[in-house]
């Protein structure tokens, strides 16, 4: 396309310089062509250029691409004004003919061709299609009140610049006036644009000139001052052809290639001509300058918020660019209306198991009453249930059918339907005779049973106690059919022998009745993995009660490593501000990594579930900055690996080597996780894996999230370690000082291998330095620590 | 789903016979989803491994208590005790996807034990409670009328730990035999801890079971 309209710009151009020493009235007809022509082809350049380029080296290309057209400008009018003198006018124009040529000749010769790429049709294409048209048609909303604005400040600096200067000097006036705003664009293009870029970032680039132009045309407004329009005429001279015009172009990047080659150059075309002659109407029937100013800051207030608005999309199309996915977690249900609940009575006695305990606890739920019809089920699982919620006064028709379940062949039918006779004070006989009852899980309903009448325990339940971990495993689940408070010392009983079948039947009972739980007991369980999930169930039952106790144990540095290591999570299951508090403020302060790491996981998990939740923000980054720098160092100790320990053949190196590299690798998830918790809307995850990727255009769009993101407090140090130099120096000096670093980092594993390399190499030199560091190290360090020693001793 | 848990293309193409309407869930989500339930993580794990377990007991006189997945040549580690070093040396042969991180927890947690001629470090039937690295000397495997010996660097027993199920065998120390062991308690608390290692190890095992043919496993039960 752009080799096509140039050579069309060259083919016209030539045939007006033969039109024109024909007929010079055809001058008219050469000025409506160039228009046009600038039109089309700037348009088709960039759109070459956009596709060349992805987005990260676009910043670093387009300031001195659009700086190449500054100069040609440049060039062009000073060579028209030494040529003029000696070819004349029309001469002039068979010259611009020939360049014309010549440069289509170089475009056709130098300019790149886009292999095509076989479309792939990936999931969520539509909506990314849509988006991408949504976007452009923001994009071309910008640029046409970026136009009308430019317009109009431009013919309201003619305005006045003709009200002040006379006739005769308006010529030279604007001639000195255009030259030296073009000088400053391009100082502006070539040494100002590429830093703006890296400081602040695409979006906010796009906001200078737009504010600029908003508050000198204001000021000129309520002032009626020159030096504001001054101002605003420096601003449009010096930023609008170089930096907005290069932040515009990079808008266009994170568009699809096919649906951004159709667009732009309408979008161009459109928002150039279009604007102008919008402008141009306008300002037909404005009376003076000062007319021209009001409308200029109202075009400049829509211009601005279009940025805005823009600026939040182009980061949402780097986000569609990293194909973020997300689960739907959240189930409702419904409400019930009379046809719901009459469907729900009919689906009782469905063959589906599922479905009719569905409709059960449905019911159940609303506080209906179970219909005997129910107990009838062939499935036992719907029985049992439907005697589970059996309570307090029951129906004659419901009494004699649970009169004939206590005698069921299912001994687990038989045993619920004892436990709803015991709670419904019905059948006391039937108990009393299930306790010779041959099943231990009928026996136990029975001796439970009793308990609640007698309030002692009989001799079965104590022989129960006293036999298999199955026997009281069945004392557990009765219990569970009748938690109350006087169970809670065989409840202690049975789940201090440290049976898992017998303590997970104990924190089920828990779960239900958390008052019933000795919360040191529980907190202590969470060590047994087995255990664990059911722990944090009852926990997570019993409310606020134990959340001191959980903050205690964290605090409590006698508190076991395998139970304090499952405390954050278990307190993030309360997803309450205090909770959030206490874990931020634990956070810099916890000795052991990997709980650090997890009381990073639980923050990270409750602020996503729940982002309005208060979070201590200087807390949060004095903690980023600390693993932004521990991402350093540890690149900083690989590269010390690699430069003094290159070629030696070792596995223990090798260890190092990969330990030293994942070390690095945790620290910048713990970044990313620690950004997470400051912005738990921004789906910083796929960032993480795009920057860590092997996908450069993922890796470009990554970045570019974190250009519009961050605060430049952050952000430049995060960019400085994820764009780490190929050739940074080597920061320590000798094998010694390197390894001096080794034994002194944070992590043990690193340390061990260090002491055992410095035995292995024998260097002696550090033998003082393990001394030094032996009393503070913990006992696996220590352990390696002496046995270096004695290698080295030896 | 065990091609996704592998990271391996699916062998045959997938059709639809009739109109059919499907649930996707993507490998990164099923990840995240694994990685914030580690119930649901251990199930899965626990399932294949059985699945395993149960093909390759049906097709090996000794149980599988041969190489669980491939890896390198072995560096044998002698000295009288192991250290942190060592024993990180030891477990990334056993474990070789494995982290780093993981691994230094792994063999933080290992114990080292000594059995003398004779000894018998587990017996058949016995419920798994952990994994054993024989460092030094031989150890002989029965099941049922068969025999196997193990040299160091052999591991026994991990896929019964994942498992959670019996040992079917019964080892005996040939002579004086040093072995480091991994307890099932701080198997699963590593793998908590390092869900990476979990993902790994549910990746491996999901890639041996694709490596024998059979019917699907149950992941659920």
């Amino acid at each position: 396309m752009l080799i096509g309209f140039l050579a069309m710009g060259c083919a016209g151009t030539l045939l007006l310089a033969l039109a024109l020493s024909i007929s010079p009235s055809s001058v008219f007809a050469l000025y409506v062509w160039t228009g046009l022509v600038a039109t089309l082809v700037v348009p088709a350049f960039w759109t070459v250029v956009d596709g060349s380029f992805g987005v990260g080296d676009a910043r670093k290309q387009f300031s001195a691409i659009a700086a190449g057209g500054v100069l040609g400008a440049l060039a062009g009018s000073g060579l028209a004004t030494a040529l003029g003198w000696l070819l004349g006018p029309t001469a002039l124009v068979w010259l611009a003919a020939l360049v014309a040529l010549a440069t289509t000749i170089v475009a056709a010769t130098f300019a790149p061709v886009r292999p095509g790429v076989a479309p792939v049709r990936r999931a969520g294409q539509v909506i990314r299609t849509q988006r991408a048209r949504s976007y452009l048609r923001w994009i071309s909303i910008t640029a046409v009140l970026s136009t009308v604005t430019l317009t109009f400040a431009d013919l309201m600096f003619k305005r006045l610049l003709g009200e002040h200067v006379g006739g005769p000097q308006l010529a030279t006036a604007f001639g000195a006036i255009y030259t030296g705003l073009n000088l400053i664009g391009l100082v502006i293009q070539l040494a100002i644009t590429p830093r703006l870029f890296d400081r602040l970032g695409v979006g906010a680039t796009l906001l200078i000139l737009p504010l600029i132009v908003l508050v000198s045309a204001t000021g000129f407004v309520l002032t009626g001052s020159l030096v504001a329009i001054v101002a605003l005429k420096l601003a449009d001279g010096g930023i609008r052809h170089s930096v907005y015009r290069v932040a515009s172009e990079i808008l266009f990047l994170p568009v699809p290639h096919a649906l951004r080659d159709r667009a732009k150059p309408l979008i161009d075309a459109i928002g150039t001509r279009g604007g102008q002659a919008a402008a141009a109407i306008v300002a037909l029937v404005l009376a003076g300058a000062w007319s021209l100013a009001v409308v200029t800051v109202l075009a400049g207030l829509g211009w601005l918020i279009a940025v805005a608005i823009t600026r939040a999309r182009y980061v949402r199309q780097f986000r569609d660019t990293l194909e973020l996915g997300d689960i739907q977690r959240d189930v409702r249900m419904p409400t019930l209306d009379n046809d719901a609940i009459a469907l729900l009575t009919a689906s009782l006695s469905s063959p589906d198991e599922d479905e009719a305990r569905a409709a059960l606890d449905l019911l159940a739920r609303r506080g209906d009453r179970v219909p005997a019809l129910v107990l009838y089920h062939p499935s036992s699982a719907i029985v049992r249930r439907a005697l589970s919620l059996l309570e307090g006064q029951v129906r004659v028709d419901v009494e004699r059918v649970l009169r004939h379940l206590t005698s069921h062949p299912d001994p687990e039918i038989r045993a619920a339907a004892l436990a709803a006779a015991a709670r419904t004070g019905t059948h006391a006989d039937r108990v009393r005779a299930a306790l010779a009852d041959p099943e231990p899980e009928v026996r136990a309903a029975a001796a439970v049973a009793v308990m609640l009448e007698t309030d002692q325990r009989c001799a079965i339940l104590e022989e129960l106690l006293e036999a298999t971990a199955v026997e009281r495993a069945a004392v557990a689940r009765a219990i569970a059919r009748h938690p109350r408070p006087m169970f809670r010392p065989i409840l202690d009983e049975l789940v201090a022998r440290r049976e898992p079948m017998v303590s997970r039947e104990v924190l089920r009972v828990w779960q239900r009745a958390p008052e019933l739980a000795d919360p040191e007991r529980l907190i202590r369980m969470l060590e047994d993995p087995r255990m664990r999930g059911d722990v944090r169930r009852v926990i997570a039952a019993g409310g606020e009660r134990w959340f001191d106790r959980l903050l205690g144990a964290l605090d409590d540095p006698r508190t076991p490593l395998g139970v304090r290591r499952h405390l954050p999570r278990t307190i993030s299951r309360f997803t309450s501000p205090v909770a959030v508090t206490a874990l931020v403020s634990r956070l810099g302060r916890e000795p052991d990594g990997t709980t650090e790491f997890k009381i990073l996981r639980a923050l990270g998990r409750m602020r996503a579930s729940k982002p309005e939740l208060p979070v201590d923000q200087a807390l949060m980054v004095l903690y980023l900055r600390r693993s932004i720098g521990d991402v350093e160092r540890y690149a900083a100790l690989a590269r010390g690996v690699e430069h003094h320990l290159r070629g030696e053949v070792d596995p223990s190196l090798q260890l190092l080597r990969e330990l030293l590299s994942e070390k690095r690798r945790h620290a910048f998830e713990r970044v990313f996780r620690a950004l997470g918790i400051l912005y738990p809307r921004a789906e910083l995850r796929a960032v993480h894996d795009a920057i860590v990727g092997e996908d450069r255009e993922r890796r470009a769009a990554a970045r570019e999230v974190i250009e519009n993101l961050l605060p430049s407090s952050i952000r430049l140090p995060l960019l400085a370690v994820i764009e780490e130099p190929l050739a940074e120096a080597v920061r320590h000096r000798s094998v010694d000082e390197l390894f001096v670093a080794l034994l002194a980092d944070h992590s043990d594993a690193v340390r061990c291998i260090a002491a055992h390399h410095v035995a292995e190499r024998r260097l002696i030199a550090l033998r003082d330095e393990i001394t030094r560091l032996r009393p503070y190290a913990s006992s696996l360090v220590g352990h390696a620590f002496d046995q270096a020693i004695a290698r080295l001793d030896a | 789903m065990l091609e996704v848990f592998a990271g391996r293309a699916v062998a045959e193409p997938v059709r639809a016979s009739v109109e059919t309407r499907t649930l996707q869930l993507t490998a990164a989500d099923l990840a995240d989803v694994l990685e914030d339930n580690y119930d649901l993580l251990s199930t899965t794990r626990r399932g294949i491994a059985r699945h395993l377990l149960a093909q390759r007991r049906g097709g090996s006189a000794t149980g599988g208590e041969r190489e669980l997945w491939r890896r390198p040549a072995p560096v044998l580690v002698t000295g009288a005790h192991t250290g942190l070093v060592e024993r990180l040396v030891v477990l990334r042969q056993q474990l070789p996807f494995a982290r780093m991180q993981a691994l230094a927890a792994l063999a933080q947690s290992a114990s080292e034990q000594t059995w003398q001629a004779g000894d018998v470090l587990r017996s058949g039937g016995d419920f798994a409670d952990g994994a054993y690295v024989i460092l030094d000397g031989t150890v002989r495997v029965h099941r049922r009328a068969c025999e196997l010996v193990m040299a160091p660097n052999d591991m026994l027993g991990m896929l019964e730990t994942l498992a959670e199920q019996v040992h079917q065998a019964t080892l005996v120390a040939e002579a004086s035999v040093r072995t480091l062991r991994i307890s099932a308690t701080a198997l699963v608390d590593v793998m908590e801890d390092h869900t990476d290692l979990a993902l790994a190890l549910v990746s491996q095992l999901a890639g041996e079971v694709l490596d024998h043919p059979g019917p699907a496993p149950d992941l659920i039960n």
